[in-house]
Parts: structure tokens; C-alpha cells; sequence
């Protein structure tokens, strides 16, 4: 999972920055015929968007679990083909369809105000998701010293573990927010240039790890120990693989990049960083954690940091690798954050805005709890962003049916469509009232919340029109 | 992956990055079937991802 995660932060009045892929114009406006592209300019910007070094952490925290090698092989190949599906026949024929950014849609049904809380709400979240790079990155940074000199984080950290620790994720982070300002193009180049590269190292520490393992057979390997207790089950992994990306496709954020398809069947191109980097890269990762706990007795539950295990694996290559896979993603999800809270304080410079999200970025990067509870984290994304999708489907395809106004907000001249924010807000807060990360659980039960963008979409959505219709129906959804 | 169109440097850049593929992949193979140590193979990946990144901008052409 990534961060451009695709997300292009910002609508109107602050202008865009695209994946080398795709082009920045026409941010209120249809893409027109002469702007669009085949579908060899998303199958890189996909496979390189979805490698990214957080995937050193997420294979490593099914091991953890105690998953099971038929939930890694075949949940995670089930999970990851719902996603590119859901790609496919859902987010794509939107984009193509509309031809106009996630943002845009959302101000012509919500209103500009409420846009502006959209933004809010992702600022945050991708500051979260770039202070979970900035901790992977750190831990690469540590092998370069003499051992010991950075005391690593453990899964069970959640506090900086020491002044060097401390040190070593203010100066990354520092570069990358630096970066940020002042050269997004050279960056967003270096991860293009570094996909095909980055996904090899991901396998050569699989394939070093089975020659130190003395055996090929993946599927042992991948088989916890009898007794071990499994904390996440086959539909987790499945429900994980699917949602992990959630804000991307049900949520609609990659209208952004695939309104410039030619055709829908780009869609297809998402397969490339599904089963490349959700798929392939975390059963890689996870061989890493693997051996270190059967050849060196690390324990499972504590596991080992990504910048150990791989440079242990393949050296300076490696390390280079979780470095760049870092900056590459957390770089621009920086970026992004800047222009989501410039969009919410237009009076702050674009310079400021990017050091505020940097500064935010960092400070979640010093604290390992996010990166070390990245699933929760992802799902937690997901189902706050997700949602809006829902309204979007109901817009594209079922407005003129139930009879609701398409686009109510543009209609209107409303600024704020209450119905909208009514209809995201209420699942969203009980969905995640019964996940472990909310303070106050008054159901008596918890659900993983990589479980919840899919009811929580579906229900927003039913909650928009039932909330359109109760304000007037085709008359006056936008208040 | 697109290729460069005009570049002079675009046929053996090519070939540069192809090696440099190969060297962060085959290494990793020949120590999985015991043919070569481990030290040696982080040595070629490095030297190779070196190389990767010299090559790269040469013979990938961003749309």
C-alpha cells in the first residue's frame, strides 16, 4: 500500500501535483479525447505506487498473527483480485465516465465546504501514512552504525525508542519534507525509475531467505508452528487484501487517475501493484520475519526491524531500497498533505502548509506506534475515506432511479450538503466505535477494521438517499 | 516501461539496465542453489542497483 496513494489532495484553488503518468490539468473540467492515455501509462505508475516500504512491515505483521500459509497464498490472491476487480468494473467506468477528479465530483454533490473537510480529514490521514514510512525508512538507517548505536522498535514499541532513534526519523523525515518543497518532480522520477528495481529486491531477500533456509518449499515456510495462536483468519486476510487500498477504489480517490483512460479496462492495470506489491512483496517480507524467528529465535510477537532483516539479506542494496521506497511514497503523501491543509487554511503559503504536514509527518514518525499497527492504521483509512465512494456510486448510477438530484451541490450553489455529511459521518462513527483503536466500545465486541469500508460505503450510500429524498428528493438535497 | 526515442545513449543505457536487472536478481538464485556466497551477492546487487540508477533515467521515458 501506498500513499499517492493515489490521493491528488487539493481541489480549485490549489493546484495538483500527478504521478508521472498522468497530467495535472483539467482539474474542473472533463479531461477531453486529446489529454487521454492507453493503458501502458498506469501499469508502471500502479506497480510502482504499490511497492512502497511499508510492505516490509505488513508481510512481517501477518507472521505476527499467526497467519497461515493457505490465507498468505490464496486469501491474499483473492483479496488482491476483489481489489483490481473492484478497480476494474467499479472506479474505472466512473472515471471514464465522469472524466472529472474525486475532488471536483465531491464538491458538485457536497459542496465546497464540506470538500474542505474531505481534505481535512485526508491531510491527516496521509500524515499518519508518511510518519509510517518515515519509521520504516529510519530503521534502514540503523545497520550503517555500529550495532546498538539505534535501539530498533520492536511490533510491541509505541513509544521512540532513544535520542538516536529520535534523531534518525527527524533528519529522513526532514529530507523528505525538504524534498517536498522543493523538487516533487525529481522524486516522483526516481520511484518511477525504481519500480522494476525495487520489486527484484523485494524477491532477491525471498529467494536469499530460502538459500539460507535451505529449502524451497514456500508453502512450509509460510505454515506457523503448531500451537500458534492465529489472530487473523482466512477472510481477514482476504477482507485486508481487498480494503487495504480501500480509499482508492470504493472510495473513488483514483478517479484522479483514471479519468485520463482511454478506455475502463485500464482499470486493469491496478493488477500490477496488487499482486506485485500486495502480493508478492509481502510473502517476501514475511519469509524475512520468518527466518529470523526460526534460525535466530526472535520472537514473533516482538519481530525485527525491516532494516535489519534486509540488509541481513542483501546488503546496502536492500537498505538503499526500504530508503527509497520510503522517501518515493512518503514524499508526495507529504506533498499531498500540504495542499489538503492549504486547502483548509487557503491563507497559509504553499511552503508553510508543506512544513506543517511535514512537522506532522515527523512527529508520527518518532512514534512507532503506526507503523508497528499499520493494519489497523490502513483499515482505519480506509474506513473513513471509503465511504464517500459510496456517495458517488449512488450519484453516478442510482440518482435517477430512486429520484434524487445528480450533482445536487453544483445544482444548488450549496456549499455544504448536510445529507452528505450526515450519511458519511454516522457509519463511519459506529463502524469505528467497534474496532479496537476507539477509546469507547459499547457493542462488547471488536471488529478488525479493515472489516468495515465495504458496510460503511454501502451504508453511506443508503443513508444519502434516504437523507436526499427526506430533504425534497430531486428539490433540494443541498441545504 | 516505454523506451526513449532519440537519445543516443538509449541502446546502451538499455543494455546497462538489463545487466543491472539481472545483477539484483541472479545472484540471489545462484547463492539459493549454493553457487555463490552471500557476501559476494550483496557486493553484485549494489554494484548493480548502482548501475540501475545510472541507466534508468536513459532508457525509461515517463509518458
Amino acid at each position: 500500500m501506498t500513499a499517492k496513494d493515489h490521493e491528488d489532495a487539493g481541489h480549485g484553488m490549489i493546484d495538483e501535483v500527478e504521478s508521472p503518468a498522468v497530467g495535472s490539468e483539467y482539474e474542473r473540467e472533463r479531461v477531453p479525447e486529446s489529454a487521454l492515455k492507453g493503458p501502458s501509462a498506469f501499469w508502471g505508475m500502479y506497480a510502482g505506487e504499490h511497492t512502497a516500504g511499508t510492505e516490509f512491515m505488513i508481510g512481517p505483521l501477518f507472521v505476527k498473527w499467526g497467519a497461515d500459509a493457505f490465507s498468505l497464498i490464496v486469501g491474499l490472491l483473492i483479496g488482491n483480485l476483489l481489489a483490481v476487480l473492484t478497480w476494474r468494473y467499479l472506479t474505472a467506468p466512473i472515471a471514464c465516465s465522469e472524466r472529472l477528479t474525486l475532488y471536483y465530483k465531491m464538491e458538485k454533490i457536497a459542496g465546497r465546504g464540506l470538500v474542505t473537510v474531505y481534505n481535512l480529514a485526508n491531510g491527516l490521514l496521509f500524515c499518519f501514512l508518511a510518519g509510517s514510512m518515515i519509521t520504516v525508512s529510519a530503521t534502514a538507517v540503523g545497520p550503517f552504525f555500529p550495532e546498538g548505536t539505534i535501539a530498533m522498535p520492536t511490533f510491541s514499541s509505541t513509544m521512540p525508542t532513544g535520542p538516536a532513534w529520535i534523531i534518525s526519523c527527524i533528519v529522513i523525515g526532514a529530507a523528505m519534507t525538504f524534498v517536498a518543497l522543493k523538487g516533487y518532480d525529481v522524486v516522483a522520477l526516481v520511484g518511477h525509475y525504481s519500480a522494476p528495481w525495487m520489486f527484484l529486491i523485494f524477491l532477491a531477500c525471498a529467494i536469499v531467505t530460502l538459500g539460507k533456509l535451505g529449502t524451497t518449499d514456500v508453502w512450509a515456510l509460510l505454515t506457523p508452528p503448531p500451537g500458534t495462536a492465529q489472530s487473523i483468519s482466512f477472510l481477514g486476510i482476504v477482507l485486508f487484501a481487498w480494503f487495504c487500498n480501500a480509499a482508492m477504489h470504493i472510495g473513488m480517490a483514483d478517479l484522479s487517475v483514471l479519468r485520463f483512460a482511454k478506455k475502463p479496462s485500464a482499470g486493469w492495470a491496478s493488477a500490477a501493484g496488487m499482486f506485485l506489491g500486495h502480493y508478492v512483496a509481502w510473502i517476501c517480507a514475511a519469509l524475512l520475519l520468518i527466518y529470523w524467528v526460526k534460525e535466530k529465535g526472535v520472537n514473533p510477537q516482538e519481530g525485527k526491524d525491516p532494516g535489519t532483516m534486509v540488509n541481513d539479506a542483501v546488503g546496502w542494496a536492500g537498505l538503499i531500497c526500504i530508503i527509497i521506497a520510503g522517501w518515493t511514497t512518503a514524499n508526495p503523501t507529504i506533498y499531498r498533505a500540504g495542499l489538503a491543509f492549504q486547502g483548509v487554511l487557503p491563507a497559509l503559503s504553499r511552503t508553510g502548509a508543506t512544513l506543517l504536514a511535514g512537522a506532522v509527518c515527523i512527529a508520527a514518525g518518532i512514534f512507532p506506534a503506526f507503523a508497528m499497527r499499520l493494519l489497523d492504521f490502513v483499515g482505519v483509512y480506509g474506513t473513513i475515506l471509503a465511504p464517500v465512494g459510496g456517495l458517488i456510486v449512488v450519484d453516478h448510477f442510482l440518482a435517477d432511479l430512486v429520484g434524487i438530484d445528480r450533482d445536487p451541490a453544483a445544482k444548488s450553489g450549496a456549499s455544504f450538503n448536510m445529507a452528505v455529511l450526515v450519511a458519511w459521518l454516522v457509519p463511519v462513527l459506529i463502524g469505528l466505535s467497534m474496532t479496537a483503536v476507539s477509546p469507547v466500545n459499547p457493542w462488547g465486541f471488536e471488529v478488525p477494521p479493515w472489516y468495515l469500508p465495504l458496510p460503511c460505503t454501502i451504508a453511506c450510500g443508503i443513508l444519502y438517499i434516504l437523507l436526499s429524498k427526506f430533504a425534497g428528493g430531486r428539490a433540494a438535497a443541498a441545504a | 516501461m516505454t523506451t526513449s526515442e532519440k537519445s543516443p545513449y538509449h541502446t546502451p543505457a538499455k543494455f546497462v539496465g538489463l545487466a543491472a536487472l539481472a545483477g539484483t536478481i541472479l545472484p540471489p538464485v545462484a547463492f539459493l542453489f549454493g553457487a555463490m556466497s552471500l557476501d559476494i551477492v550483496k557486493g553484485i546487487m549494489f554494484v548493480s542497483t548502482i548501475l540501475w540508477f545510472v541507466a534508468a533515467p536513459w532508457w525509461m521515458k515517463v509518458e
